[in-house]
C-alpha cells in the first residue's frame, strides 16, 4: 500500500482548513485522527470537492492559533498514521480475534493460514522521531525500528536477512509459515497479561466509618467530624458481618481485606470482629487471606498495635513529608501535630512489628509539586524504601478545594519527572528506594506478568478486581465510587450487603456494563494507542471528568499525564543505560542492587 | 569416557561389570576384579590387572592383561567397565561422580551441525538390556543420572522403563533428560513420561535461536524451533522443571541478547538458562569452518544475555567457556561444566589464580582458542 501526502493548508480569520485526498484517506482514518485534536480545537469535516475531504480547526476559548498551527501540523502525521491503522486492521485485524479466542474460549478454531508467506501480526505504533518508529504488540512486547523498515514491513518488501526481520520475528511481531505457532504463543503472553481476570475480585475496601480525627484539606473521603462522640457514620457489627460474608462469596482464591474512613481505628471493635470473622470463615474458605489498615495511626497504640501484630495486619498510612509540609493540609481536628504523632507511633509500631511495619501515601498539594526531593529525603531518613508520585485526585473536599491546592497536570508531569531523576540519581549512588507508578509501569513495559492495579487494568479492575464496602453497607466498585457517593452522586452503588446478594452486587448489569466499557482496547483513542497495552480505564475518573464512563481522551489528565510518563520512561528503556536498568529492575523485583548486578 | 587398553583373553562379545578392589565379592551381581595382581579372587566374575601374565587357572572367565598400572588405579570400587573382545576396557559408570550418564540410544531425529556425537549410520543393538544392567548395578546412594544419547525419546518404551527403575532404586536422585525437545509437542508422549512422576527430574532442552530460521537451520530439521516451543508449553502443562541449552557458534552468537529476551517473555518458567560453548568434536570438527568462533568475538554479547537474564530472576549459567575469555563481571556464571576425564588445561593455564574455579578444555576439541591466558589477581589485571 501507499499512502502519499495528499494534503493541503490554507489559513483562513478563524483557523486553518486542512484538505485531504478522499482517494487516500478514508473517512474513519480522517475521524479518528481529529478526535485526538478536539481538546484545544473545535473541528468541522465537510466534503469540499468530489475528491477531497475539509477539516476545520479553530482554536478553543482554552486555546491559542499558535497551538492550532502545531496541531494541524501533526494532524497529518495522524491521518497518515490512522490511514496505517486501517490497512493493518482490514488486512490482518481478524487475527487479534483469533488470538484472543485461544486466549480465552475453549472452542479452539482452526487458523486459515493466509496465502502470503509474511504475515503481520496485531501491533500499535507511534512515530518516535522522523527516522524511528516504536512499535508495541498486542502483549506489551516492544521494538524501535528505523522508518524505512517499517515502510518496508507494510509494502512487504522487508528483506529476510535484514537486522529488523529476524528481531520481528524474534518478538510476534510477524509470522512465517507456522502462523498457528505464532498465534499460540500470543494467545499464551495474552493469558498470562490479563491473569487477573481469572480469579475475580480480591481486594476487599471495607469503610469502617465515615468520621475522621483528621480534618485534611484535600480528603477525598469527605471525612465528618468525630467530637461529641458522633458515630452515626460508624459501620454497624450487623452490616461487617454481611460485609464480611459477601467477601467470601468471591471466587477469588487470594481474598485482601483493607480497613478504610474515615479513620478506621474510630471502630476498632467491628475492626476487630471482621478480622475473627473473617478468619473463622476462613477455617472452611481456606483462601490466603490478607488484611489491611488504613490509617492515619494517631489513635494506635500498644494494645492494638500487639493484636495487628498478632493477626497479621498490615499498616497503610500517610506521610507528605517533613513537619511543615505534612502538618500544612493534614490537620488534626483538634489542633495538635499529627506529624509527631505520626512519627512517635511509627516507632511505636515499629517496635512491635518490625521496620516494615508501615507504608505511607504521599498526597501531592500544590505545595508540594517544587518541594518532592525535601519529601523524598524525609521518605529515606524515616526508612521508608519506596514512594508513590500520583497526583491529586478531583475528589471529596480535594474537588471543592481544587482552586487552592490543585494544579495543572503539566505542572505535575514536570514536577514527577525532576522528583524521579532525583530518586533516580539517589539510587544509583547505591540508596534503595523505589518510585512505585514507574515501577509499576516498568513491570507492566518490561515484563511478561500481569499486575495488580486496579486503574492500569483492561478492563478497569473496578469492582471485578476491587470493591469497596462503605460503612452503611452499599458496595461500590471503587474507592472513587463512593467518595462520589459522599458529595451525592451515586451512579456508582451496586447493591447494598443487607439487602442483595453477591450475584445481584457482582453479576449486575451495572458492574457488566461499567466492565465492557472500560477496555482499552476499544475505547476512542485508546484503540489505537501505542501504549494501549500498558495502560488501563479509569472509568469513574473518566466519569467525574466527562459525567460519562467512556471519557474523552483528548482532554482526560489520566491519559495525559500516562503518555508523558510512559514517553519519559521509553527514553531510558531505548538509552539502555545498564547502570539503570539495573535500577529499574531492582524496582521490579525488589531486590537490592547487589543482588540485580552479578 | 576413560577408555583402559590390555590384553584381552577371553572376550568374545561386550561384558558389563561393577569393579571391585577387594578379593573377596560378597555381590550378588557380578563384579570384575580390578587387581594389580594376575589372581581371580573369590566370587569375582573377570579380572582388570596391571599384570603382563594372566592367571594360571581363567575358567574361561574375561580378563585383561597388561593394564598401565596408574591407569587401572583410577579405577575404584563400584565403577562399572564394559569390556570389548579388542581390548577396551570402558569406564561407563563412575562412582561418586556428578557427571555419569546412561546412552538410552545412538538414534537421534535432528542433525546439528555442532553434534559431538553425531549419530552411527549402522543400525546398532537396542541399550535397553544393557541400560537396565548398568542401573541394577549402580550404588543405590547415587544422587545424580543424566539419560543423553542420541535423543532419548525416541525410545519412549525404554526410557519408561529406565525412569521407572530410578523412581524404585533412586527414589531422591536428581535425574536430567538431555533432549532435543521435538517429540514433547505431543502432548501424550508427554503426558505417559511425565506420569512416571519422579521426584526430581529436570528435562534439558536444546534450543538453539529465537527464531525458527536460526534453530532450524541449526539442527537440520524444518519445524523443528515450532515442535521445541510446543513441547515446552507441553511440559510446563505439566509443571516440569525445564532447562534450556543453547550452544553458541558462528549461526547464532548475534541472536544471544534477543534470545534472552525471548526466553524471559515466552519460556519465563524454565529453571535454568545455560550458555554452551563449543565441543568441536564429531561434526563440530566437521563444520569446523561453518560454526567455528573464539569466544572473545562473542563475549559482550553473551555477557549482555546472562545479565538480562540474570536481573529478570532467570537462573543462568554458562559451561564450556574459560575464566579467561568472559568478561569478569559474569565469571560467577560460568561453571566448571566439563567432564573430568575430557578436561583439561594449556600450559597457559599453569600460572592462571582462577585455574581451580575454571571449566578448562576438552581434550575432545581439534581447536582450541588462542586466547587463552593466565589471570593474575584480581585488580592487577583486567580480562575485559
Amino acid at each position: 500500500m501507499s499512502v502519499n501526502q495528499e494534503a493541503y493548508i490554507t489559513t483562513d480569520d478563524e483557523g486553518y482548513l486542512v484538505r485531504l485526498n478522499k482517494g487516500f484517506y478514508e473517512q474513519a482514518a480522517v475521524f479518528s485522527a481529529a478526535y485526538k485534536f478536539m481538546g484545544g480545537n473545535i473541528i468541522k469535516i465537510f466534503p469540499v470537492e468530489d475528491t477531497m475531504v475539509g477539516i476545520h480547526f479553530k482554536p478553543k476559548e482554552c486555546g491559542s492559533i499558535e497551538k492550532t498551527k502545531q496541531d494541524v501540523n501533526s494532524f497529518l502525521n495522524e491521518a497518515i498514521d490512522q490511514q496505517v491503522r486501517l490497512y493493518l486492521e482490514r488486512e490482518f485485524g481478524h487475527m487479534r480475534d483469533v488470538i484472543v479466542e485461544h486466549a480465552f474460549s475453549q472452542v479452539k478454531k482452526k487458523v486459515d493460514p493466509l496465502k502470503q508467506s509474511l504475515n503481520i501480526l496485531p501491533f500499535s505504533f507511534k512515530r518516535l522521531s522522523d527516522s524511528q518508529m516504536l512499535l508495541v504488540n498486542c502483549v506489551g512486547e516492544y521494538v524501535a525500528i528505523p522508518k524505512q523498515d517499517f515502510g518496508n514491513l507494510l509494502n512487504k518488501s522487508l528483506d529476510k536477512s535484514a537486522p529488523t526481520y529476524t528481531l520481528l520475528k524474534s518478538k510476534n511481531f510477524i509470522a512465517g509459515q507456522d502462523l498457528e505457532l505464532a498465534i499460540e504463543m500470543l494467545s499464551t503472553k495474552m493469558r498470562t497479561r490479563k491473569a487477573f481476570l481469572k480469579d475475580f475480585t480480591s481486594l476487599h475496601m471495607v469503610v469502617l466509618t465515615g468520621h475522621c480525627n483528621c480534618r485534611c484539606d484535600y480528603c477525598h473521603a469527605s471525612s465528618s467530624d468525630i467530637t461529641n462522640k458522633h458515630t452515626y457514620q460508624n459501620m454497624s457489627p450487623q452490616i461487617a458481618d454481611a460485609a464480611v460474608n459477601m467477601i467470601f462469596e468471591s471466587p477469588s482464591p487470594e481474598i485482601k481485606i483493607e480497613f478504610q474512613g474515615g479513620e478506621p481505628l474510630i471502630n476498632w471493635d467491628v475492626l476487630v470482629q471482621i478480622v475473627h470473622h473473617a478468619k473463622e470463615l476462613n477455617l472452611k474458605a481456606k483462601k490466603q487471606l490478607e488484611f489491611v489498615l488504613c490509617t492515619n495511626m494517631a489513635l494506635l497504640d500498644e494494645k492494638k498495635i500487639i493484636f495487628l501484630k498478632k493477626e497479621g495486619v498490615l499498616i497503610s498510612t500517610s506521610l507528605d513529608g517533613p513537619k511543615s509540609l505534612h502538618d500544612l493540609h493534614r490537620k488534626m481536628r483538634d489542633g495538635s501535630s499529627g506529624y509527631d504523632k505520626f512519627t512517635e507511633n511509627l516507632a511505636l509500631a515499629r517496635h512491635f512489628m518490625g521496620r516494615g511495619a508501615a507504608s505511607p501515601l504521599l498526597t501531592i498539594t500544590r505545595d508540594h509539586l517544587d518541594k518532592l526531593p525535601e519529601v523524598i529525603d524525609e521518605y529515606i531518613r524515616l526508612g521508608f524504601k519506596g514512594i508513590f508520585l500520583r497526583a491529586l485526585n478531583p475528589y471529596g473536599f480535594a474537588r471543592e478545594e481544587m482552586a487552592s491546592l490543585g494544579y495543572p497536570m503539566e505542572d505535575f508531569i514536570e514536577a514527577y519527572k525532576k522528583a524521579f531523576r532525583y530518586i533516580l540519581e539517589r539510587n544509583l549512588q547505591g540508596e534503595y528506594f523505589s518510585e512505585n507508578y514507574a515501577t509499576l509501569l516498568l513491570s507492566r513495559i518490561l515484563t511478561p506478568f500481569a499486575t495488580g492495579f486496579m486503574d492500569l487494568q483492561s478492563p478497569a479492575g473496578a469492582g471485578i478486581s476491587g470493591a469497596i464496602y462503605d460503612y452503611d453497607g452499599g458496595v461500590y466498585p471503587t474507592d472513587e465510587g463512593r467518595m462520589l457517593a459522599r458529595t451525592g452522586d451515586k451512579e456508582f452503588l451496586l447493591g447494598n450487603v443487607l439487602e442483595n446478594s453477591f450475584e445481584e452486587v457482582f453479576g449486575g448489569h451495572k458492574l457488566r456494563s461499567l466492565t465492557s466499557k472500560s477496555c482499552v482496547e476499544i475505547l476512542p483513542g485508546c484503540s489505537s494507542c501505542a501504549y494501549q497495552t500498558y495502560c488501563g480505564a479509569d472509568p469513574v475518573r473518566y466519569y467525574v471528568e466527562t459525567g460519562d464512563v467512556v471519557g474523552f481522551r483528548p482532554e482526560s489528565e489520566f491519559c495525559m499525564k500516562n503518555m508523558a510518563i510512559i514517553d519519559f520512561l521509553f527514553g531510558y528503556l531505548l538509552e539502555n543505560d545498564e547502570r539503570v536498568m539495573d535500577v529499574f529492575w531492582s524496582w521490579i523485583t525488589r531486590k537490592p542492587l547487589e543482588a540485580i548486578r552479578s | 569416557m576413560k577408555t583402559l587398553w590390555g590384553t584381552p583373553h577371553d572376550i568374545s562379545s561386550p561384558v558389563v561389570a561393577k569393579v571391585s578392589r577387594s578379593y573377596l565379592s560378597l555381590w550378588s551381581n557380578p563384579t570384575i576384579l580390578a587387581s594389580e595382581e594376575p589372581h581371580f579372587g573369590f566370587g569375582h566374575t573377570g579380572l582388570l590387572t596391571s599384570s603382563e601374565v594372566p592367571p594360571s587357572k581363567t575358567e574361561g572367565k574375561p580378563c585383561l592383561t597388561g593394564i598401565p598400572y596408574e591407569e587401572l588405579s583410577e579405577l575404584r570400587d563400584g565403577d562399572i567397565v564394559k569390556l570389548y573382545p579388542d581390548g577396551r576396557a570402558l569406564r561407563i559408570w563412575e562412582e561418586g561422580s556428578h557427571q555419569n550418564v546412561v546412552f538410552v540410544t545412538e538414534k537421534c531425529d535432528c542433525r546439528c551441525i555442532m553434534c559431538p556425537q553425531p549419530p552411527n549410520p549402522d543400525p546398532q543393538p537396542s541399550l535397553w538390556q544393557e541400560n537396565k544392567q548398568i542401573l541394577s548395578l549402580v550404588n543405590p546412594k547415587t544422587t545424580t543420572i543424566c539419560f543423553t544419547g542420541g535423543e532419548p525419546t525416541l525410545e519412549l518404551d525404554q526410557l519408561k522403563d529406565l525412569l521407572s527403575i530410578c523412581k524404585r532404586r533412586f527414589p531422591d536422585a536428581a535425574l536430567s533428560i538431555l533432549t532435543n525437545g521435538r517429540r514433547f509437542a505431543d502432548f501424550e508422549m508427554t503426558r505417559q513420561l511425565v506420569g512416571i512422576q519422579n521426584k526430581h527430574l529436570l528435562f534439558c532442552v536444546s534450543l538453539d535461536g529465537d527464531t525458527e530460521d536460526v534453530h532450524d537451520q541449526i539442527v537440520g530439521v524444518g519445524g523443528s524451533f515450532g515442535q521445541v516451543i510446543r513441547g515446552l508449553y507441553n511440559l510446563t502443562r505439566f509443571k516440569q522443571l525445564v532447562e534450556l541449552r543453547f550452544v553458541i557458534m558462528r549461526q547464532n552468537f548475534k541472536r544471544l541478547p534477543y534470545y534472552a529476551e525471548f526466553v524471559y517473555r515466552n519460556l519465563p518458567f524454565v529453571s535454568h538458562v545455560a550458555f554452551m560453548g563449543l565441543e568441536y568434536t564429531g561434526d563440530a570438527a566437521k563444520n569446523l569452518h561453518t560454526i567455528r568462533i573464539d569466544p572473545t568475538e562473542y563475549a559482550g554479547l553473551l555477557r549482555e544475555a546472562v545479565l538480562h537474564l540474570h536481573r529478570r530472576q532467570i537462573n543462568v549459567s554458562i559451561y564450556n567457556v574459560p575464566k579467561c575469555l568472559l568478561p569478569r563481571d559474569v565469571w560467577c556464571f560460568a561453571q566448571d561444566s566439563i567432564s573430568s576425564w575430557k578436561k583439561s588445561y594449556v600450559d597457559a593455564c599453569l600460572p592462571c589464580q582462577e585455574k581451580e574455579h575454571c571449566c578448562g578444555v576438552f581434550t575432545t576439541s581439534i581447536v582450541l582458542s588462542e586466547n587463552i591466558k593466565p589471570i593474575g589477581p584480581i585488580g592487577r589485571e583486567r580480562s575485559e
